[in-house]
């Protein structure tokens, strides 16, 4: 499956996205460029299983993933979907380098710029500007978990759903509606009847 | 009450081994990074019931408590919601806020009267393009925070309420005698009813046991 993907030819989105909140630039992207791997994943496919210590730093340039935790009783719950642009690794896994208790799998047909843990502290001793851009990454990072938080435990399960369909109308498309419930924090049933409702007033 | 460079300088190591023990990191501030930030840090003293920044403002310092207790939460008219408890030895500020320079999602309020030795925002980037291991710590602060609100979400979804309260407690005895009930039913996530009803049938056990 190791169909061959040159890193090269993602260079030009993956430095727009990390431009946005950074001020990347273009010389200090291509100094990284040793450092970097690209790979592809197929739709369902596994990125990071839970009992393994996550060595990826992930960010996704086409397709999405997401990232969940195994309840008994076969529940998954989703607790992140990455999209084009998007960092995705199990952060505290990756951090403490202990076994992740999450997995990340891929919901498309993904391609990842990944940078491996070792090199990601190798890049930060190298370039002066690396601690300054990471810096920068996880204040973006934090700030997306404070909003998650914010969502889950002050809106109600409708404001939820109609915020995120009108941030992310795609989204509705895209992402298997089990896995979209349990992202949102509520039934699948509750979903769909949220769906359905939407429908009702604008049909 | 005056704090020496000593003092200042002794809270910035203390917090720096807990977030090496936290993030498995280590900060690596030279005691030159060390004297720099001690040299920006400043006393702040709160009654009880202060607000150290209110929702909306931008988050102006980062704190370090020296005595006292701060629970942070978002604000609603009908129900506050509680998602954080600091006290003595850790760091507390509307830390999206403060490194983003957005106005802050959260509020952050006294429950005793608190003393903090406190960076201020604008001394702090200056401070940034000098030292990269000060933008390390910053890195590293954000890290710990997210850590942490991904261990709150995962203890949610994957115990009962009653091992939460459990948990709770175990954890952290200190905060179970210091902080008021109806905070820790909050930041459970527990009605304030379960929580007495929870708390009544742990000292009933307890008496139990004593042969009370």
């Amino acid at each position: 499956m190791s169909r061959s993907i040159d890193v090269r030819n993602y260079l030009d989105p993956l430095f727009t996205y990390v431009h946005r909140y950074t001020q990347l630039r273009k010389d200090e992207l291509l100094q990284l460029l040793p450092f970097l791997e690209i790979k592809l994943y197929e739709k369902k496919e596994m990125i990071l299983a839970a009992g393994e210590i996550d060595n990826y730093l992930n960010i996704v340039v086409k397709g999405m993933a997401r990232k969940y935790i195994s309840l008994p009783k076969k529940r998954e719950v989703t607790l992140q979907l990455a999209t084009e642009g998007h960092f995705i690794q199990s952060e505290v896994s990756f951090n403490t380098r202990r076994p992740s208790e999450l997995s990340v799998q891929a919901v498309e047909q993904t391609i990842l710029i990944r940078i491996e843990h070792r090199k990601l502290e190798t890049i930060m001793l190298s370039f002066p500007w690396a601690e300054t851009i990471g810096r920068l990454l996880v204040v973006e990072l934090a700030a997306a978990r404070e909003k998650r938080q914010y969502n889950v435990r002050m809106k109600s399960a409708r404001q939820r759903f109609l915020d995120y369909t009108a941030n992310h109308p795609q989204m509705m498309r895209r992402v298997p509606m089990n896995v979209l419930a349990s992202y949102l924090n509520m039934k699948p049933e509750t979903l769909s009847r949220l769906k359905r409702s939407v429908k009702d007033k604008f049909s | 009450m005056e704090h020496t460079t000593e003092d200042k300088m002794t809270i910035l190591l203390a917090y720096a081994d807990r977030i090496q023990e936290y993030t498995g990191r280590s900060l690596q501030l030279s005691s030159g990074d060390i004297a720099s930030l001690a040299n920006i840090m400043v006393l702040r003293q709160y009654r009880r019931r202060a607000d150290l920044v209110k929702a909306g403002d931008r988050e102006q310092y980062l704190h370090f408590i020296v005595k006292g207790l701060v629970r942070q939460y978002f604000r609603d008219p009908i129900r506050d919601v509680t998602i954080h408890f600091a006290r003595e030895g850790e760091a507390v500020s509307s830390f999206v806020s403060f490194f983003s320079g957005n106005p802050s999602l959260c509020q952050l309020e006294t429950l005793e009267p608190t003393v903090t030795l406190a960076l201020p925002k604008n001394k702090l980037e200056q401070l940034f393009p000098y030292s990269n291991r000060i933008n390390r710590m910053a890195r590293l602060i954000l890290s710990e925070q997210v850590l942490q609100q991904e261990h709150w979400e995962l203890n949610h979804l994957r115990y009962s309420i009653r091992e939460r309260f459990l948990m709770f407690i175990k954890n952290n005895p200190e905060l179970f005698l210091r902080v008021p009930h109806k905070y820790q039913a909050s930041y459970l996530d527990i009605e304030p009813e379960t929580y007495s009803r929870l708390k009544t049938q742990l000292e009933r056990k307890v008496n139990a046991i004593h042969g009370k």
